[in-house]
């Protein structure tokens, strides 16, 4: 979050006042607006390197981040957003799922019970996660929004407008974690998004395509 | 993403390894949590002027935006967020709309064509659009979601909490083109909103208000 100048100048300071001192040119940068060394988000991980699960039941871990100790300050935020893709090949399976989203042991998961319909092509899926850190003790909230498309297609492309209301969408809801939850200071915590079928078949398969972690 | 100093010193860099050099000032600052130049989110492009469409059925540009060439490098990602609204003054014309989402030639595309009631006040649109790059071999993905509020009102404004389910959006879409695809390395691309109506009438009217990209 902080910015600084990659090279460090290791000189002790001199002593003239008007000129720019090795710790004035070492220090975090300040934002003008709040005079703040904080206020510039930053990007913790990307990744486009698709992760896939298909005739297995085992876990498959999408993202998975070591956050450093106090990264979060008092109050910062993480904002996790995901997408991914699935196909259904068929009915005749046991073609159920759960997702999971972690910090430490805080969670929330997932199940759907009601896959019914073959995909005619893969649909989407689109998670966003946000951690906020509540107080300078450590305490934690976990919330989200969690979107899966129908199998309807648009004119072009994959996404329903035409279908009225939930038509168009097989979830849309909000996640988090049933309560306020405390990680210890000074340690650091994982974060991580866990996916698995109930069955494994080979008809069945999920596809994390991108994912990407913010500090805000 | 990378950020500099304003001012960029065209004196050779001296020896002495505990100075400043000229190249170190020149150099892209760095993120104290990642050691990396490309942790910070930059706004490439904002826009509050208004487009309307009213009594046309012309394709109307809503958001244009040239992505440069190389600019998602492997794994960066673009984040278009656009609102605008629209009022339907009458039943009884041909009163659905078309919306298209274009990265080059890959695209969304979809049409609402169930308009059937009158708008008591203007109905709200919004749209997010992700463009990530999944590789260093311009491979990307674009998806996004569209909402569309209903033209139910709340005691002030517009939207309406107090209805359940999906019954306060006409649409909500989780959209996607229909398959990774790939852009010329090293070449720039297009990333475009367009809107246009079914049929032209004085009755019918959609104004793009805004939008604005981040690079993530």
């Amino acid at each position: 979050m902080p910015m600084t100048h990659q090279f460090v100048v290791s000189g002790a300071d001199g002593s003239t006042a008007g000129e720019v001192l090795h710790s004035n040119w070492n220090a975090d940068h300040y934002s003008t607006w709040t005079n703040s060394t904080a206020a510039f988000p930053e990007v913790l991980s990307r990744t486009g390197v698709a992760v896939v699960t298909s005739n297995s039941s085992a876990v498959s871990t999408f993202f998975s981040y070591v956050l450093p100790a106090r990264v979060m300050g008092t109050n910062r935020t993480l904002r996790y957003t995901l997408f991914a893709e699935d196909f259904t090949g068929t009915t005749a399976v046991v073609n159920n799922f759960r997702w999971q989203v972690t910090h430490n042991s805080s969670r929330w998961t997932g199940l759907s019970t009601g896959e019914l319909v073959p995909n005619t092509t893969t649909r989407g899926t689109f998670l966003q996660v946000w951690i906020t850190a509540l107080n300078s003790s450590a305490t934690r909230k976990l919330w989200g929004r969690f979107i899966q498309s129908s199998v309807s297609l648009g004119t072009f492309g994959m996404g329903d407008l035409t279908s009225v209301g939930a038509a168009a969408q097989r979830f849309d809801l909000q996640i988090g974690s049933s309560v306020t939850y405390t990680v210890t200071s000074g340690a650091a915590s994982t974060f991580s998004v866990q996916f698995n079928w109930v069955n494994a078949n080979s008809s069945l398969r999920m596809t994390a395509v991108y994912s990407v972690l913010e500090l805000i | 993403m990378p950020v500099t100093h304003q001012f960029v010193s065209a004196v050779a860099a001296g020896s002495t390894a505990t100075d400043v050099l000229s190249t170190n000032w020149n150099a892209d600052h760095w993120s104290t949590w990642t050691n990396s130049t490309a942790a910070f989110p930059e706004t490439f492009a904002t826009t509050g002027a208004g487009i309307t469409s009213s009594n046309t059925s012309a394709v109307s540009t809503f958001a244009s935006f040239i992505i440069p060439a190389r600019a998602l490098s492997s794994n960066r990602m673009l984040h278009l967020t656009a609102f605008g609204d629209y009022l339907v003054g009458s039943t009884a014309v041909a009163n659905n709309w078309n919306v298209q989402v274009t990265l080059n030639s890959s695209r969304w595309i979809d049409s609402i064509s169930t308009l059937a009631a009158v708008g008591a006040a203007r109905q709200l649109v919004m749209v997010d659009v992700y463009v990530a790059a999944l590789n260093s071999s311009g491979t990307w993905m674009l998806c996004g979601t569209l909402n569309v509020t209903t033209t139910n009102v709340a005691p002030f404004g517009v939207g309406r909490i107090n209805l359940a389910g999906y019954s306060v959006n006409h649409s909500n879409v989780l959209f996607r083109s229909s398959a990774t695809f790939t852009v010329t390395t090293g070449a720039a691309s297009t990333l475009s909103i367009q809107f246009k109506w079914t049929g032209a009438n004085s009755s019918l009217s959609f104004t793009h208000r805004s939008y604005f990209i981040e690079y993530i």
